[in-house]
């Protein structure tokens, strides 16, 4: 048995891991909490149970106080995660820390040698890797499939109203506020793909802007918020806030209640406390006017060792969530898509051979949802480690999984700067 | 139209006399070839049998042909790559269209000049950029314009090259090495630099690129691997998925499977099994694939910033099991995906059902660059005969765009992805 105490018990803290913990009432117990906001708090600190004294209004707070449990997950907003960890890691805790490390790469490679100094773990929650789909891609490279990688084509859709939701309107929107977009969003992509590949990245150029979602592309005659906003104007408009959380794919008319819940912070969603929360709140906002600064889409460029060629592609500008991949082998082809869970492999003069493995893992718990599975894998690999001392073949540590970070704002450094080329081992060493 | 346009051809070879010549022979009420030339003897004679061409008009060479006074409306030039030049601006002078296979040439200054000598005798320069002429461009091209998904602002697309294909073309046969032809991205990518500026009608402002030949050289050879597959040892063989009875005997396209067009004609002039196993035994398409003078990448990336912000990445792979295209268009109202080998495209405007359209016609089937070639021809009767001008039509000083960008490519691979400016680098020409 290991126990928990969870620093920001928002959708990260409290639904993707923390409601995960009571399925295993035996081997992991979560028995301290903190966050700024109340309800929030007193929701997380219910779920499990937690006496009101280990109950803490804030980070430091808890922090102040001796170590009060074996791990410490931390689920604050980014440009927290460093105070939190280091001051976590000086109580003595094993860290587990939500991504990305911090929008500061000084700051990440601080984080890495304070770990390495006091001889303690911390794990970055790159959920991606421990889900079956991803899962069953590294087992099929690293058992040769398709020979030796040559080249690879990833691409991340972030989906029209989730860039809309996350990235226009929400906690992600401002660079300055949160971290770029890149790494905000795509350190788990770089991280997958540099796990999957299992090489180092020695350059990388980028492109990339914020191309729609600024006040130049408004329709004439556009309202600052949707409500206010002219009826033939609204109608027009796919990004108009009724659509999307009252009737359309995440409405609420729609029986959607999970995330995206931010909308109306903390308390159960209606049809009239999400109408409100749209009339007053940050989500009702036009699109065109909102304080938002990442890029809605970027291209990267990479060369591995050995010659792999990576390109990666992130679009703001897609119809679903979703991630695909191809895979190039000396010998081989791989395909995959993971909104279907689909995984095509060539070996060339045969026969294509599709895998599900989200079916096809017969030990799978069936939970598909938060990220595929991968935020359910983590919980499970966190119990392993901590508590069995197995890593799982997912975990790495903070010392590989800050690769990913170096990778993602190298891109952005090159996307400001143009494109230029970046060579990795000299932008390593400036930090 | 009163009569056919006239045509004279230079160099007959697979282009030459039967991706054009044959499909011209199948509208000679309109279109008509009256001379050719080539240094093969054989394939002008046959040539001159096919089109019924007079004695007098069919020549050893292409620099003798142009020497004549002009002979036809317009001349196709279907040469080597490297040969290009130098008919291109001695037949403007004569007073020719052009109708000129791709690249216009390796070289950008000899681009240049092709398209500054047009313009100095007022000669349209038409190049065989085919895919423009394909049912599934078109139709692509026809979405893109119609503003369905609104702004493009991002686009993905792949030239997947197939591992046998590469083999064959870019390892043991004619554009193998960069000396002899041109490096892969203007051979085999200048149609598809072409297809992305022409489809989103922007220039390229910018570009960076990586890649590299990474697997068919001597390093890589199994262990035990001899220079030729017929001399290999069995296991190794066996184990290979390059070895060329796979392809040209035994396997899907090959001759047992009664495969006698491309590539079984590249192998032998008359494909049977008996003639290509004899030339797979001491012909270079029977060659290792690790142990030949191939020196063309087998797989590159390139990142491209156009006009407006737009961002384009493009990918050139050797290694897929067939030979296809696929390209995913992002707007900022909807999306395209298209698979030209499934010729589907899928249009989703955001928050409605998705529309398929097939483009699959009997032409498409047929071949010929997805019928590409028969769209070339068709537009060339209507340009020429008709005065209509179809919109995949544009002429040498927009096609030059393409081989610009791909020659910036190779510059960007060579040098450490460096980053070009498409502005100082089509200066330097």
């Amino acid at each position: 048995m290991i126990t928990v105490a969870i620093l920001g018990a928002g959708a990260r803290g409290r639904n993707a891991y923390g409601l995960k913990f009571s399925k295993f009432p035996d081997d992991i117990k979560v028995v301290a909490v903190a966050d700024l906001d109340a309800e929030k708090l007193r929701i997380c600190g219910d779920d499990h149970n937690i006496p009101e004294n280990m109950r803490f209004t804030s980070g430091e707070e808890m922090l102040k106080q001796p170590k009060l449990a074996d791990v410490l997950f931390v689920c604050t907003q980014d440009r927290d995660h460093f105070g939190h960890t280091m001051a976590g890691l000086e109580k003595g805790y094993d860290i587990v820390l939500e991504k990305p490390i911090s929008p500061s790469l000084e700051e990440c490679k601080a984080i890495a040698e304070k770990a390495a100094e006091l001889g303690r773990k911390v794990l970055v929650c790159h959920v991606l890797r421990y889900t079956a789909f991803y899962t069953k891609l590294k087992d099929l490279i690293d058992t040769n499939t398709i020979g030796e990688l040559v080249t690879v084509n990833a691409e991340e859709e972030v989906g029209y109203w989730h860039q809309a939701h996350s990235f226009v309107r929400g906690n992600w929107r401002n660079s300055v506020e949160s971290s770029p977009m890149i790494l905000a969003k795509c350190c788990h992509d770089m991280d997958i793909l540099l796990w999957l590949i299992g090489k180092k990245c020695l350059k990388v150029s980028s492109f990339g802007s914020l191309k729609h979602f600024t006040a130049d592309n408004a329709p004439e005659g556009s309202a600052d918020r949707c409500c206010n906003c002219p009826e033939e104007i609204k109608k027009n408009c796919i990004f108009e806030v009724e659509k999307f959380y009252i009737d359309g794919p995440i409405g609420i008319k729609n029986g959607y209640t999970g995330w995206p819940r931010k909308v109306v912070e903390g308390k159960d969603p209606t049809v009239e406390n999400v109408t409100e929360a749209l009339r007053t709140g940050p989500y009702g906002r036009c699109v065109y006017k909102c304080d938002n600064d990442v890029v809605d889409n970027q291209i990267v460029n990479m060369r591995l060792e050995d010659n792999v060629t990576v390109n990666f592609t992130m679009s703001a500008f897609s119809e679903k969530i979703n991630r695909t991949i191809r895979i190039r082998g000396t010998k081989g082809e791989i395909v995959a898509d993971w909104g279907s869970d689909e995984i095509k492999l060539t070996v060339f003069g045969k026969k294509p051979e599709i895998f599900h493995p989200n079916n096809d893992a017969s030990a799978g718990t069936g939970d598909t949802g938060g990220h595929g599975g991968g935020d359910m894998g983590l919980v499970k690999g966190v119990i392993s480690l901590f508590a069995n001392g197995i890593p799982s073949k997912s975990t790495t540590y903070i010392d590989k999984s800050i690769e990913s970070h170096f990778v993602a704002l190298a891109a952005e450094e090159s996307r400001l700067n143009d494109g230029k080329v970046i060579d990795m081992e000299e932008w390593i060493n400036k930090f | 139209m009163n009569k056919p346009i006239t045509v004279a051809i230079v160099g007959l070879g697979n282009r030459g006399m039967y991706a054009y010549g044959s499909r011209i022979l199948e509208k000679n009420d309109e279109i008509k070839v009256v001379a050719a030339a080539d240094v093969d003897s054989e394939r002008l004679a046959l040539m001159a049998k096919n089109h019924n061409i007079d004695p007098k008009n069919c020549f050893n060479s292409a620099d003798e042909l142009i020497a004549q006074p002009k002979l036809a409306d317009l001349l196709f030039i279907c040469t080597q790559d490297k040969d290009h030049y130098k008919e291109a601006i001695e037949a403007l002078k004569k007073g020719y269209h052009l109708i000129l296979e791709k690249p216009i040439s390796p070289s950008l200054k000899e681009c240049k000049e092709i398209a500054q000598t047009a313009k100095k005798y007022d000669r349209q320069v038409l190049v065989c950029h085919v895919l423009r002429y394909t049912p599934f461009y078109s139709k692509l091209k026809e979405i893109v314009d119609s503003n369905v998904i609104g702004d493009i602002i991002t686009v993905n697309a792949e030239e997947c090259v197939g591992y046998w294909h590469q083999a064959h073309s870019f390892v043991r046969g004619n554009w193998r090495n960069t000396e002899e032809s041109a490096p892969m991205i203007l051979a085999k990518c200048c149609h598809d630099m072409d297809i992305l500026l022409w489809l989103l009608d922007k220039k390229c402002v910018k570009l960076t690129s990586f890649g590299s030949l990474k697997h068919f050289k001597a390093e890589k050879a199994p262990k035990g691997a001899a220079d030729r597959c017929f001399d290999c040892p069995a296991d190794v063989r066996a184990k290979c998925p390059y070895d060329c009875e796979k392809f040209y005997l035994d396997g899907p396209r090959g001759i047992k499977a009664g495969a006698v067009n491309w590539p079984q004609k590249v192998v032998s002039v008359a494909p049977t099994v008996e003639n290509v196993t004899e030339a797979l035994k001491t012909g270079r398409f029977g060659r290792c694939v690790y142990h030949c003078d191939n020196d063309v990448v087998d797989n590159q990336i390139v990142n491209m910033l156009l006009e407006d912000d737009i961002t384009v990445n493009f990918t050139m792979s050797a290694f897929n099991p067939t030979i296809r295209r696929t390209i995913r268009i992002r707007g900022c109202f909807g999306e395209i995906l298209g698979d030209m080998e499934g010729h589907t495209i899928t249009v989703t405007e955001f928050g409605k059902a998705p529309i398929t359209y097939d483009t699959q016609t009997k032409e498409s089937s047929r071949g010929g660059h997805g019928g590409g070639d028969t769209g070339l021809i068709q537009s060339i009767i209507d340009f020429f005969g008709y005065d209509k001008t179809s919109k995949a039509v544009t002429y040498i000083d927009k096609s030059i765009e393409s081989h610009f960008v791909a020659l910036a490519a190779d510059y960007s691979r060579l040098n450490g992805g460096e980053l070009v400016d498409m502005e100082e680098w089509t200066n330097r020409f």
